[in-house]
Order: structure tokens, then C-alpha cells, then sequence
């Protein structure tokens, strides 16, 4: 196996088990989550609201985590 | 699992009609378009070569035809979107091609004419099956993310068209564990159905590996993307799908993050890879040149185009052996 690919099949591999961790901590964690009692629409809301901000956070950090592992990368490999 | 005598005997004849239709017609258009005056520079090359642009005409068109006659023998809408989906995207690319639609946001606007077809012709199902969790409700949000997955995937297709067969050979790499997926769920319509574009890609990648005899153009970039796009909606092979064109989609991410924001590819002023006289490609230390999935393969020093072609198909291998992984996750466990 050609080393220089190596790292790169870590990033795949990594944002792998990132995607699998974030539908682990969205549907096993984030959805089942009621921390409003659910008696009226106004709580409705709020909780449904609670869940999609949830996960928006937890899209935004596998997002800045991608970016992370590239700068990493680009800064290890290609600073002049 | 044992397949049907018939179900195999269609797959073969979809595969070597697709197959034969695109190879006669690239055949055909590398012989034609040169004398049209129909070429591009191969930027990658010392001598620059010109070679026949675009193919993507011989690619549409085969895909087109096939998954027609397939919707005439099955009667099923799924196979009629896909086509739809295909012509549209390769129609907007033919006009990419032709006038060259200079607004980085133009082409990723007109693409979600693409996902059209899929919404009006209601062919999704808003309950995706994920891993562990099985099929999870998405009705409010998935219409909107078919909207944004075709122009999502077309694009990230059409940036790993960079290099001599990139694109084919990583679309036929990509496209194996959707069918896998497929067979495994007993969607056996859906699996033929995917069969033109592996077809029709490989026959393709026959002119197009180095040193290239055409190019694809965005006509045959975006249509390819589009064509997966939509198998994978339609197929209800959403997850899987994403994990196996992850290069892909990481390749688009880290370029638009790095240039931050929406710009055609051709407008991009500081290469990520520089040429060297011996026909090496290394990769460019210019702080502000875009961070490619080429360049990061570059990283370690110069290879040969060839060479970098053939790391970005162990990295599609890769993630198509992840992809499977988790199809395996999806409808085994």
C-alpha cells in the first residue's frame, strides 16, 4: 500500500465513523430527547426547534472537525 | 442469495447495450469533433495536447436511451426520474459547455431543476434508512434535501474531473456498492436500473484514461452525478451512497471551503498543482491555492499523472469497501 495515501484514507475512515457517531448521537440521543413535556404545541415546538438546533451543532462540528484534519494536513505537508 | 435466470439475462443485455451505445458514440464524437474544431487544451500535459471535447453527449444520451426502454419494460416511475434527472443535468451542462455560465452559483441553481423530476414524480420515500436505526421520518425535510442533493453531487462530480479518467473510472468504482446495496434489499428493478451507468462509464473511461482521446465536459461530469444522485434517492440507497462518493464530496468541501465560497473552477486564478518540464505534477505551496484532493495527494512530492489517478481510485476503493460496510450495517445487522 502507497504510503502517501494513507493519511487520507484516515480522513475518509475518520469522517466514516463520524457520520456513523452522528447518526448514533441524533437518532439514539437527540430525537428520543423530550425536555419539554409535550402537552401542548407551544412545547411541541420548542422541543422539535431543540432538536434541529441539536443537530445543526452536531453538523457544524463534523464540519469544523473536516476542515481541522485538513488544515492539519495542508500545514504538516505543504508549509514552505 | 440466488438471482433469476431472466433478471441476469436483462442485466447483461442492459449492460452491453449501454456499454456498446456509449463506446460507438465516444468512438464516434473523437473522430468528430476535432474536425469541428471542438477540442481543449489537456492542461497537464507539456505539449498540451488537444484532445475532443465534450463527450458527454455519448454519455447522456446512451444512459438516456437505455433507462427509457427499461421504464417501457417495467412501467416503473423511479426508472423514468432517473432519465429525466440525467437529461436535465446533462442539458444544463451542454449549455455550461457551449457558453460557459461564468457565476460560480448559476450552474448549482440550475442543477436543482434537476431534482424536479424526483418531487413531481413523487418517486422518494421521506423515510431513509439508516444505520442501527432503520428508516427514520424525514417528511418535512427530505423533499428539501433531494432539492439540494442533486446540485450537491453533480458538483462534487464534476471538481474530481481533473485529471486523464479520473471521473469515469471513480463513477464505476462509486456506483458498485449501490448496486451491491441493491441486490442486497431485493430492489432488483432499481439494480438494472443502476447498470447504464457503470455500463456507460466504463466504455467512456476507454477514451478517456491516459493519455485521454476526449473529455468528458460538464455535460458528462454533472449527468454522471446527476444519474447517481438519483439512483440513490429512488433507490432508497441514500447512506450508502454518500459513503462510497465521499472523496467526492470531501474533494468539493475542502475546495470550497479553502476558496470560501461559490466560484467556477475556471475562475480560480492560483492552481492547486504545478506542471513540471518532466511532465510531473507536484503540488503548488502558494498559501492561497485551493486545497484539491489532487494536491493533498501531491503533498508528499511530485508523481506522474497516471500515478495520481491511480491513488485517487485506491482512495474511491476505499470508501466504496466502507460504503459496503455499512450496507452490510444497513440491512444485515
Amino acid at each position: 500500500m502507497n504510503s502517501r495515501i494513507l493519511p487520507l484514507m484516515g480522513i475518509i475512515g475518520l469522517a466514516w465513523a463520524l457520520v456513523f457517531l452522528g447518526f448514533y448521537i441524533i437518532f439514539g440521543l437527540i430525537v428520543p430527547f423530550e425536555p419539554f413535556p409535550e402537552n401542548d404545541y407551544i412545547f411541541a415546538f420548542l422541543n422539535s426547534l431543540f432538536k434541529v438546533v441539536l443537530s445543526a451543532i452536531l453538523a457544524l462540528t463534523w464540519i469544523m472537525i473536516m476542515i481541522g484534519l485538513r488544515n492539519l494536513y495542508i500545514k504538516r505537508k505543504l508549509s514552505a | 442469495m440466488a438471482l433469476p435466470y431472466d433478471l441476469i439475462l436483462l442485466a447483461s443485455i442492459v449492460f452491453a447495450v449501454t456499454f456498446s451505445l456509449t463506446y460507438l458514440l465516444t468512438l464516434t464524437l473523437v473522430k468528430t469533433l476535432p474536425k469541428r474544431g471542438s477540442v481543449v487544451e489537456d492542461y497537464h500535459k507539456p505539449e498540451r495536447p488537444k484532445v475532443a471535447w465534450p463527450g458527454g453527449p455519448a454519455i447522456l444520451s446512451s444512459i438516456i436511451i437505455v433507462e427509457a426502454i427499461l421504464y417501457l419494460i417495467y412501467g416503473d416511475l423511479r426508472i423514468l426520474s432517473i432519465a429525466l434527472v440525467t437529461m436535465i443535468a446533462g442539458i444544463i451542462g451542454l449549455i455550461d459547455d457551449r457558453w460557459r455560465l461564468s457565476n460560480g452559483m448559476i450552474k448549482p441553481l440550475l442543477l436543482i431543476l434537476a431534482s424536479l423530476p424526483i418531487l413531481l414524480l413523487e418517486t422518494y420515500v421521506p423515510y431513509p434508512e439508516f444505520p442501527i436505526f432503520g428508516h427514520v421520518r424525514l417528511t418535512t425535510v427530505y423533499p428539501l434535501l433531494v432539492l439540494l442533493a442533486v446540485p450537491i453531487v453533480s458538483n462534487a462530480t464534476n471538481m474530481i474531473d481533473v485529471l486523464n479518467g479520473a471521473l469515469s473510472g471513480f463513477i464505476v468504482i462509486a456506483t458498485i456498492p449501490l448496486v451491491f446495496a441493491l441486490m442486497l434489499k431485493g430492489a432488483y428493478n432499481m439494480m438494472v436500473a443502476t447498470l447504464p451507468l457503470i455500463a456507460s462509464s466504463i466504455a467512456f473511461y476507454i477514451f478517456h484514461r491516459y493519455p485521454s482521446k476526449i473529455f468528458p465536459g460538464d455535460s458528462g461530469s454533472l449527468a454522471l452525478g446527476a444519474t447517481f444522485c438519483s439512483i440513490a434517492i429512488v433507490g432508497r440507497v441514500e447512506i450508502v451512497a454518500i459513503i462510497s462518493i465521499l472523496p467526492a464530496i470531501l474533494n468539493s468541501f475542502f475546495i470550497l471551503s479553502s476558496i470560501k465560497g461559490f466560484i467556477e473552477h475556471r475562475s480560480i486564478k492560483t492552481r492547486p498543482t504545478i506542471l513540471l518540464p518532466d511532465g510531473q505534477l507536484v503540488a503548488s505551496k502558494d498559501p492561497s491555492a485551493p486545497t484539491t484532493l489532487v494536491r493533498m495527494i501531491l503533498a508528499d512530492g511530485p508523481l506522474s499523472e497516471r500515478e495520481v489517478v491511480s491513488n485517487i481510485f485506491k482512495l474511491s476503493a476505499f470508501s466504496a469497501f466502507l460504503a459496503v460496510i455499512t450496507a452490510l450495517v444497513i440491512w444485515c445487522v
